[in-house]
């Protein structure tokens, strides 16, 4: 019996380590032609060309951490505040209900469906533009998952603190914003990851000219430039491992 | 006088809650108020700390009208019942807060915080977070961060509810002790009929959103009303 739980064990950690052991032997590879059991050449030419910029990753690498980023940190932050108003107004469920929309439909049906209002904006094709349209996905998620923080405790020791001198930013910096930071850390890991693997919305409203990390991977695929593809696969998932780390080792630990 | 309080009334969703509440607080005087649960005491606390607005009437703090005035500007501190901690604070950090918020010298607030501290028992726990606390020890916090401030008034919303008897006692002593040192003005509810007479310098009793302050506590003893007619038989009634 435990012999046979080993073998699962292995089998099933097979099935999650062995497609990115994959990508990143295929990332150090050249040359890999049918029927060659092994790839024609194996260097860090691949990864040297990521560093240098010369393969045309690094700069989408960079456009995705500075999206991923902003939208992070601004849908934690905003709603977080929003969150507060909502939870206190008296249509506080249908207010909630409202925030569930975006995740109704579609990214791209979604985003082909806001995209008229981006281009009379002047919004589409931009930067800001991509970031917006991440923000109408991952805003409502923050309104969400802070929804259920603004309890009668949040409320008693807000009034506390107003009590005892506070005015609205002191409540936030040394009562809320403390009190909430196991979730704050969730949500911006939450946010981040939204906007990091986003490709419809970006696609669509960035229209082409916006050219994050997960629209230059699907190109790659497109063009069954499998090396490459490899590459940027394996870059894609770096940032949300190192987020997925600290959450781990700052976040969940103080959770317990 | 230092409180005034005229004709309030506050009601939520047509139902009237308070009705024409008057009051007045001397400097130094506990008014203990004795009512049921709902009877609308702890709406009357938070409209005079400035948590809730009334639908009329005025409240006047050394005969200043304070209608207008925020609640963070009226250093009135209201206790709830649960004895709410920061909880990402020590017991240090939780009782010198309100001295932090106002920006005093580092050496004030150490020097004003330790003296509290030890005057309170509780030089144990300085650097200890809440949740390392029992129930008195965090009502002892409790009360530490509201005295450090200085409030001309303090206003305690059933604070020793969730204490064990003995606890409950010793706190009881320990805010009377407290409340004499400081020379402090504070109005306390409680639905328990012993401790509302042993608290108060006067006392009220509040029903369906009424109020009706006593002259002295014999009066409130024999009002058939507060039930120390009723308490006095039950404990006469039984076989010595």
């Amino acid at each position: 019996m435990k012999q046979l739980g080993k073998i699962i064990l292995l089998v099933g950690g097979s099935f999650i380590v062995l497609p990115f052991a994959l990508i990143t032997f295929l990332s150090f590879s050249k040359n890999w032609n049918y029927p060659a059991f092994m790839p024609g050449s194996l260097s860090l030419h691949n990864w040297g060309d990521f560093f240098s910029g010369n393969n045309g990753t690094l700069n989408p690498f960079l456009i995705s951490v500075t999206i991923a980023l902003i939208t992070g940190f601004s849908a934690t932050f905003i709603g977080f505040i929003i969150s507060r108003f909502v939870a206190q107004h008296h249509l506080r469920n249908t207010l909630i209900f409202s925030c569930y929309f975006p995740f109704v439909i579609s990214p791209v049906v979604y985003a082909l469906l806001l995209q008229y209002f981006f281009i009379r904006t002047g919004w589409s094709g931009t930067m800001g533009g991509v970031i917006l349209s991440h923000l109408i996905i991952a805003l409502p998620f923050s309104i969400i998952l802070f929804n259920g923080f603004w309890n009668t405790k949040a409320k008693g020791l807000e009034e506390i603190g107003t009590t005892l001198g506070s005015n609205t930013s002191q409540i936030f910096i040394k009562i809320l914003f403390p009190l909430a930071r196991p979730l704050l850390w969730i949500c911006f890991f939450q946010c981040f990851l939204i906007s990091w693997f986003e490709y419809g919305l970006t696609s669509v409203i960035g229209a082409g000219r916006v050219h994050t990390l997960p629209v230059q991977v699907y190109q790659l695929i497109g063009e069954a430039n499998t090396y490459q593809a490899s590459l940027s696969s394996l870059i894609i998932i770096i940032p949300p491992a190192i987020l997925l780390w600290m959450n781990t080792k700052f976040v969940f630990t103080k959770l317990d | 006088m230092l409180l005034r309080i005229e004709n309030i009334t506050k009601s939520f969703s047509n139902v009237e809650v308070l009705r024409n509440i008057t009051l007045m607080l001397q400097e130094h005087q506990t008014l203990s108020i004795l009512g049921k649960s709902g009877c609308g005491k702890t709406t009357l606390l938070k409209i005079i700390a400035g948590l809730l607005g009334q639908d009329n009437g005025d409240i006047f703090l050394n005969d200043s009208n304070i209608n207008m005035l925020p609640s963070a500007k009226r250093n009135i501190v209201y206790l709830s019942q649960e004895p709410l901690l920061f909880p990402h604070l020590t017991v240090q950090q939780n009782i010198a807060f309100g001295l932090r918020i106002r920006k005093l010298p580092e050496t004030t607030i150490r020097a004003k915080t330790h003296a509290l501290i030890e005057q309170l028992g509780l030089e144990a726990h300085y650097n200890h977070l809440p949740h390392t606390l029992s129930g008195g020890q965090k009502q002892r916090v409790n009360f530490g961060r509201a005295l450090i401030i200085n409030p001309p008034v303090l206003l305690l919303d059933e604070p020793f509810s969730n204490l064990d008897a003995q606890t409950r006692f010793e706190m009881q002593l320990l805010f009377k002790d407290i409340a004499a040192s400081y020379g402090m003005a504070s109005i306390f509810v409680s639905h328990d009929l012993k401790e509302t007479l042993l608290m108060g310098d006067t006392i009220g009793l509040m029903q369906e959103g009424c109020l009706q302050t006593f002259t002295d506590k014999n009066s409130f003893i024999t009002d058939s009303r507060t039930g120390v007619q009723r308490e006095l038989a039950f404990w006469k009634s039984l076989p010595s």
